[in-house]
């Protein structure tokens, strides 16, 4: 029984890949992350800016420091969040000056969304700028970003990891630094930021009972591709989200 | 919680789980917590990009220690592809019961 659901570990570390398996989308997107990343950074600071008020504006974010710990926020407020990290990540290198001037907002969801768009674009992005960040932001979101970006930089070897866990008081923000310094030049893989950039935002939350599911493919932890198309007309799929723990 | 994963295993269903984490990231949990790879039920897909979790309108909702992530949640797609049940979750733990999926996967059939 045990055994027919075991899964070999691999020799290498195959990280997902999510393909949309149009090359119409795919061409469409494509061209589209052009266009964005022909534009100067303005855009992203635009994009930024939006965002904060879009939060300040939503009822969700009244419940982001109260006493919602493991409460869904259930608004569909998350949407803008989920387009507008997008969103940057499409702008590629051209979005980095932004994102790291917004690492100093003084609206705290919005460095969170900084830091967490940098780590997919880190291995161009300005690694002292990220270490004071993942050392001093009052928010340990942020700093766990930070320490993620770091990570996912792919110069873990120059980061002193030491004096950044040494800094640190929240147990999430240290757990961090330790995976984080174990990647250590490993940086995030192309085909990840690809996924995120090329994902087309109307499929954002399109997920809808009674239609067809969204396809997807990603690879498992041994790194074996699954394709949700690939049960079609052979087996019921029962899909379960794991909670992350960030 | 194995044995009623085995059940569903056992239903003929694919049981596919979604990490948001990197294949690295999920591997050291793992070892973290005594477990590795061969001790799974079934495949754990990564998610880095968050591109399946944002599709399914998981991402990004659950408070869960200092932010927000993915919110727990189960989804059933039938043999033509179709999704025919979904749940997500309004708390840590708040899921169908495998018995309740089970029930789900029975009704698929008629």
């Amino acid at each position: 029984m045990r055994s027919s659901f075991a899964y070999p570990i691999a020799a290498l570390l195959l990280f997902a890949v999510l393909s949309f398996a149009s090359s119409e989308v795919m061409a469409q997107s494509g061209q589209k992350q052009e266009e964005t990343s022909s534009k100067q950074s303005p855009d992203a600071e635009q994009m930024l800016a939006e965002f904060s008020k879009a939060w300040d504006e939503s009822k969700w974010q009244q419940n982001f420091r109260g006493n919602q710990y493991m409460r869904a926020t259930g608004e569909e407020g998350w949407v803008i969040r989920a387009k507008t990290m997008k969103q940057l990540v499409a702008g590629g290198d051209a979005s980095i000056p932004a994102l790291e001037k917004y690492l100093s907002s003084e609206h705290a969801p919005t460095r969170i969304l900084a830091a967490q768009s940098l780590g997919y674009l880190a291995p161009k992005a300005n690694i002292q700028k990220l270490t004071e960040v993942a050392n001093n932001d009052a928010d340990p979101a942020v700093r766990l970003y930070a320490v993620d970006a770091l990570g996912m930089s792919g110069k873990g070897e120059e980061i002193d990891w030491d004096t950044l866990s040494k800094n640190q008081r929240n147990r999430d923000v240290i757990k961090h630094i330790h995976y984080a310094k174990t990647r250590q030049s490993k940086g995030v893989e192309d085909s990840v930021v690809n996924s995120l950039a090329q994902l087309p935002e109307a499929a954002i939350n399109s997920a809808k009972v009674g239609e067809q599911a969204p396809d997807f493919t990603l690879s498992s932890v041994d790194g074996t591709e699954f394709s949700l198309s690939q049960f079609k007309g052979k087996q019921p799929v029962v899909l379960i989200f794991i909670y992350g723990d960030t | 919680m194995r044995s009623s994963l085995e059940a569903l295993n056992e239903s003929g269903a694919q049981v596919l789980a979604v990490d948001p984490h990197e294949a690295w990231s999920a591997k050291y949990l793992l070892k973290d917590a005594g477990a590795s790879t061969d001790d799974l039920y079934f495949p754990v897909l990564m998610d880095p990009s968050l591109t399946t979790s944002m599709t399914y309108g998981v991402s990004f909702q659950m408070r869960i220690h200092t932010e927000r992530s993915n919110r727990p949640a189960t989804f059933v797609i039938d043999k033509q592809g179709i999704l025919q049940y979904a749940k997500r979750g309004e708390r840590f733990n708040d899921r169908p019961s495998a018995k309740d999926i089970l029930g789900v996967l029975k009704g698929l059939e008629k």
